[in-house]
């Protein structure tokens, strides 16, 4: 390893950087030639805070590694120099790790050993680096909990992990990276694992940490909505490389570098202008003729209960009453844990309702038996979020599509049917041979559409089909998605946690919370003008890198509550700004209102009907 | 957590009743015992007539099924066909001689696969890694008869170092515990591997590390706690085998064990023993399964506190 010679010890002069990275190289032990990160210079200006985007594979995660010097064991820091401060780091960063340089990570959840209660993860980063034991570190870990925002901190010492939502790890995890009062604070996409009411929560909580501590901030994520939202310097990484840094108001006002620019307009916002879709101005809003095969769902009275062990009963869908209109494309978008998914999986058949039913032209959607079931299996399919779990490892892309051809006996000329589906979805010829794992993230999801519209379909459920991939890659699979759509004439669901990207592909939206749906109508009406107070806050909490656009945000306040304890009255009520006592105590039923919009909401009604309603006392 | 082991405990009995009657009627529909005990052809009728009566064979198959019910109860399992013993008796002595063996069979599998899983898993890739796997998958391939044989040979017939076979002095449970714990301490060195690969490669470590601790806390905090769930299951099962598992041993040996007991009632058609046998064989595995259910939700808080 090169160590940077003559690096004076003297005292950090003004204008020193809190940490510089020099000449960085991290290349694998086996083949040095190989740079995942080669020649990378960043700098932290004292108190600053510098975020590092790029997609997968860009190098900016194995940077912020080797800040700590924690590159994985097959890789190695080849050349280049860390300094903090103007001194250089020295390997294995005794007194620096964890002590003036904390790391947050992706998974609050994953990063925290489940045997091990809050309070003696806390009380125990105490000890180590301040010395502190008892109950001098025990009410140190309750300070610590206080300071990340965490309710109720005193009962939560004795919670587990797993006993906690994501949120709410992410936050013990930041208290953590407080205990020893750290310099700089590492965060290598702390938010990218958690709902985006959540994700604006805890970037709230970094930048109010940053402004009382004067803690320094490298930020790694590959959404430019986080690093706009909450670094004042932005470099730009791609195939181990920063291809252009710049303060943040210039980088997202005049992108330099063309990948920049190229970037900043794949995020969905944008996607009608973006490069990749210059052909048209507007989305695919343009629905489907009458002679569409896609047929029209019905249902009525939707619910799904799930029996927790030992606890309540859950309504993980309460009562869906929904049309969907034949080659509509209905988007759903909530957090997780809203419904969302179970709805999919009641819709293609994989799981049953407790109550209720769906009908499709009147017929059910779904049977059991036999050669029906095989024929309603055929009319239905099921797009997932990681492609790489549903398609077979062992079986070329080409065959797995000609197999399910044989089974339904579409045609017998599987192969050049094949084909045509691989054309269709943008893939080429020479990928039918190629098993999943040497395809592209990208590559795969369109395998696996391929493979659903293989069977000739009318209803596809698409649940979260671009969410695990590059920003990039997502505009072209939700331009594609936009495109089979129109040409096979399909009925569509799509479901997502990203509102910008069902209001791209979507005909109406359903924004559902807490097993219910709680506004319905056009993509663009919920888009610009969203009524129920929950609508608001989840457009509120999408993250803009145009500063003009970043308005003051209202932020929610806490976690969905428990499914299993349901507040009593409108479900929503615990967290809305506008709740009042009627919202309390009745539950608010889905209301029409202009222009083929529904809103479950008292205080909407309100306005709708010019009514008002006396505030019980 | 009482529900947790209220369940698996009731469900541990329900698998025990089935067992006892699957073996009952297993060993009455291979036929009639005093046929195959005694020379048919050459046996007077009044003889076998006495012999069914005396083990309740002349009995409806139903009033048999109660008695044998009530003999389990009362902890009488009947006499042996052959020499007229209490069956309890004669396996009750036999017990504490295979103990003995499976103990320190059990200590010593653990003592080799746990350190060398570890080992392998914290150099992996390396020699020692390499050495490791090597080692489990010769003692794992090697049967035990080839191993016992070879170490007979070896040890008592050309260096005379240690006795062939029998029981009594420690340096007779020398070899059959070498020849037990090597076959199963090379499967738990793969599976000690195995899962404190699983652990290291998780994010929870990565975090630990970059919070400032050294590397002997993270061992003994994070990845050995997390990878003792999984090898709890399998350590488990084994203890559950063990006590099957000791027949070839013992007879190679001529270990005066239960598994010995079992090979020669086998021969000897002793029902009323191969009955006993089968019964305490099922009835270790289906104890040993419930400990681990147990110690796997007691080491699981995900378990623990839902349950």
């Amino acid at each position: 390893m090169q160590i940077s010679s003559l690096s004076s010890a003297a005292p950090a002069a003004a204008g020193t950087p809190q940490l510089s990275i020099d000449g960085l190289s991290v290349a694998h032990r086996t083949s040095p030639h190989n740079l995942l990160v080669s020649d990378v210079s960043l700098q932290l200006p004292p108190g600053g805070a510098l975020g590092i985007v790029g997609e997968s594979g860009s190098g900016k995660s194995l940077t912020c590694l080797s800040i700590m010097d924690l590159l994985p064991g097959a890789l190695w820091q080849s050349a280049g120099s860390i300094r903090m401060n103007g001194a250089p780091l020295a390997p294995g960063r005794k007194g620096i790790r964890g002590r003036r340089i904390a790391m947050i990570f992706q998974d609050p959840g994953a990063t925290m050993n489940p045997l091990r209660r809050i309070g003696p993860f806390l009380s125990g980063l105490v000890k180590l680096h301040r010395g502190l034991t008892g109950a001098a570190a025990e009410a140190e870990a309750v300070r610590l909990l206080d300071a990340v925002r965490m309710p109720a901190a005193r009962e939560r010492l004795r919670a587990y992990p797993h006993e906690l939502s994501g949120g709410q790890n992410q936050r013990v995890m930041i208290a953590g990276a407080l205990a020893s009062d750290p310099e700089i604070l590492l965060a290598d996409e702390p938010t990218t694992a958690l709902d985006v009411t959540t994700q604006a929560q805890i970037l709230d909580l970094l930048a109010e940490l940053r402004a009382e501590r004067g803690m320094g901030l490298v930020l790694v994520s590959h959404d430019f909505g986080v690093i706009a939202e909450a670094a004042d310097h932005v470099a730009v990484m791609r195939a181990g490389r920063v291809v252009e840094q710049a303060p943040a108001n210039r980088l997202f006002s005049f992108p330099q570098h063309p990948y920049t620019a190229s970037l900043l307009t794949s995020i969905p916002p944008e996607l009608g202008r973006a490069s990749v879709l210059t052909s048209r101005k507007s989305p695919p809003r343009n629905r489907p003729s009458n002679a569409t095969k896609g047929i029209g769902i019905e249902a009525r009275g939707l619910s799904r209960l799930f029996e927790a062990r030992g606890r309540a009963r859950v309504h993980a869908l309460n009562g869906i009453d929904l049309t969907i209109q034949p080659g509509e494309m209905l988007g759903i978008v909530g957090e997780s844990g809203c419904g969302k998914s179970t709805f999919g999986r009641l819709l293609v058949g994989l799981d049953k309702p407790s109550f209720g039913d769906i009908r499709a032209d009147g017929k059910p959607l779904v049977t059991d038996d036999g050669e029906a079931f095989r024929n309603s299996r055929r009319r239905l399919q099921l797009v997932w979020q990681d492609p790489l779990s549903v398609l077979n490892p062992r079986l070329s892309i080409g065959y797995q599509i000609i197999e399910v051809l044989q089974t339904h006996r579409i045609t017998d000329d599987t192969h050049s049917r094949m084909l045509e589906l691989l054309q269709a979805v943008n893939l080429k010829a020479e990928h039918a041979s190629r098993y999943a794992h040497q395809l592209s993230g990208g590559q795969r999801q369109r395998a696996v559409i391929a493979r659903a519209l293989a069977v000739e379909p009318q209803i596809v459920v698409f649940d979260e089909p671009v969410s695990a991939l590059d920003l990039s890659v997502q505009a072209q699979v939700i331009e594609m998605i936009a495109d089979i759509r129109n040409r096979f004439e399909l009925t569509g669901i799509f479901i997502s946690h990203d509102i910008r990207v069902v209001r791209y592909v979507s005909d109406r939206i359903a924004v559902m919370y807490l097993g219910r749906i709680v506004e319905i109508g056009p993509a663009d009406d919920i888009y610009h003008t969203p009524k129920h107070p929950y609508t608001q806050a989840l457009l509120s909490a999408v993250l803009s890198t145009d500063p003009k656009r970043r308005k003051s945000r209202s932020i929610l306040r806490g976690d969905p509550p428990d499914p299993a304890q349901m507040p009593s009255g409108c479900p929503f009520h615990p967290r809305c700004p506008r709740a009042a006592a009627r919202c309390r105590a009745e539950t608010p039923a889905l209301q029409a209102g202009a222009d083929s919009r529904f809103t479950a909401c008292h205080a909407v009604d309100v306005e709708t009907s010019g009514r008002h309603w006396e505030v019980a006392a | 957590m009482i529900r947790f082991v209220f369940i698996r405990t009731i469900r541990a009995i329900l698998t025990a009743l089935t067992v006892v009657t699957t073996t009952f009627v297993v060993l009455r529909v291979t036929g009639d015992p005093v046929q195959s005990l005694l020379p048919v052809e050459t046996t007077p009728p009044e003889i076998i007539e006495l012999y069914r009566r005396l083990w309740n064979l002349d009995q409806p198959l139903w009033q048999q099924y109660v008695g044998y019910w009530q003999g389990i109860f009362h902890g009488t399992m009947g006499r042996s066909f052959v020499d007229g013993r209490d069956v309890v008796g004669i396996i009750a002595e036999r017990i504490p001689i295979t103990l003995e063996l499976m103990g320190w069979t059990f200590v010593a599998m653990l003592a080799i696969g746990l350190p060398a899983g570890i080992a392998a898993a914290l150099n992996r890739g390396s020699w020692i890694d390499r050495l490791v796997m090597a080692a489990a998958v010769a003692g794992h391939a090697l049967p035990g008869y080839v191993m016992g044989i070879l170490m007979i040979w070896l040890f008592a017939v050309e260096l005379r170092w240690l006795p062939s076979s029998g029981y009594g002095t420690p340096q007779h449970l020398i070899m059959p515990v070498i020849t037990l714990s090597t076959a199963y301490g090379a499967v738990i060195a793969r599976f000690t591997r195995a899962a404190v690969l699983e652990v290291l490669g998780q994010p929870h470590v990565l975090a630990a590390r970059s919070q400032g601790w050294a590397g002997r806390t993270i061992m003994r905090r994070e990845v050995l706690p997390n990878a003792a769930i999984p090898l709890v299951t399998i350590i488990g099962l084994f203890l559950g085998g063990l006590i099957g598992g000791s027949v070839i041993v013992e007879w190679i040996f001529a270990w005066p064990g239960i598994g010995r007991l079992l090979v020669t009632s086998v021969s000897g058609r002793d029902l009323a023993i191969v009955q006993a046998l089968v019964l305490l064989f099922s009835a270790t595995m289906i104890f040993a399964n419930l400990l681990v259910d147990l110690a796997y939700a007691f080491l699981n808080p995900a378990i623990r506190i839902r349950g």
